[in-house]
């Protein structure tokens, strides 16, 4: 079993005790894991001023139409 | 989110029967999303510190549109639930709809479900506002202390610019006076972070707002405040309701 099998094992499976897993693969998980990289989860933005915000909407990008009088 | 655990049938068929897969969100997520689906490309490529993130997710919308109009079969995985502070998934859908092409987007287990089931916190005993910390700084709004306060992405709190990692010291005391209108110093508020693998604990750390300014924050802490004040009976509304009971018998 992959480390990335066994952890999806021990996410997946509520039977899979993880007190039963073997010296070897104990090693193996810490090390996949002191190895994996920081990531960024920063997914959205605010900004001060609303003109600098994120792309709109496409149906809010036309200005409303003045009415007739 | 935790790896294994957290996902959707519905989204592992998406991603397993998808053309390509764009991934944003652990590595070690990504290795395993990658086992459903090899033609996974990492959409964490285009972050960069000091890079402004609307470029980030515009390019991020751009690669998967690449894919779409070559007519592929594309699907998003993103970190938690990709519509829950999460701009790219939005704005993608939004313009694949526009152009003529089916999208839709599938709901997935975000942080707050798991502060919810770690915390052992209902929302819906007081209430619960959840805010993103730089917009809640930016811009006035109400917060109503008998009901949770959530702010998310405090890591960077005050980041004007869009580009940072992080803020430092002198950002999260200016949060912390600005949350000193309705919450003391003294005020315990707890630090969350869900755990990425099955054999590691979440992250809860409750400490007082005031220690919040030397707190170590990460990109995916969020924080909860609970309640400063007791619910206050709008007892107007309640003797209108009491009359209109009256009345019917």
């Amino acid at each position: 079993m992959t480390a990335i099998t066994l952890l999806e094992k021990l996410g997946a499976d509520a039977s899979f005790d993880p007190s039963l897993l073997s010296a070897q693969d104990k090693e193996t998980l810490e090390d996949i894991i002191s190895k994996a990289n920081t990531f960024n989860a920063i997914e959205l933005i605010s900004v001060p001023d609303e003109k600098e915000s994120e792309e709109k909407e496409p149906e809010e990008e036309k200005e409303p139409e003045e009415k007739q009088s | 989110m935790t790896v294994g655990a957290h996902i959707a049938p519905i989204a592992r068929s998406h991603i397993e029967n998808a053309d390509i897969v764009f991934f944003a969100g652990h590595p070690l997520m990504e290795m395993w999303v990658t086992e459903m689906n090899s033609n996974l490309h990492s959409l964490q490529v285009f972050y960069a510190e000091g890079k402004d993130r609307r470029i980030t997710y515009k390019e991020m919308v751009n690669a998967m549109m690449t894919e779409v109009r070559a007519g592929k079969k594309v699907v998003g995985a993103f970190y938690g639930h990709p519509g829950v502070f999460a701009l790219p998934p939005h704005n993608v859908i939004k313009i694949a709809k526009k152009e003529g092409y089916a999208a839709h987007m599938v709901p997935g287990i975000s942080a707050e479900d798991c502060l919810y089931a770690d915390l052992g916190v209902d929302p819906g005993k007081v209430g619960s506002q959840h805010f993103e910390a730089s917009q809640f700084m930016f811009y006035q709004r109400q917060v109503d202390p008998s009901a949770y306060l959530i702010l998310w992405q405090v890591g960077i709190a005050g980041d004007k610019s869009a580009a940072k990692f992080s803020t430092g010291k002198a950002y999260r005391q200016i949060l912390v006076e600005l949350l000193n209108e309705n919450y003391p110093n003294e005020h315990k508020v707890a630090l969350y972070e869900c755990p990425t693998v099955a054999i590691r604990e979440p992250r809860i750390e409750w400490i007082t707002l005031g220690d919040f300014i030397e707190a170590e924050l990460s990109l995916i802490t969020t924080m909860l405040i609970p309640p400063s004040q007791k619910l206050l009976k709008n007892q107007s509304i309640i003797d209108r309701l009491a009359l209109l009971e009256k009345n019917a018998h």
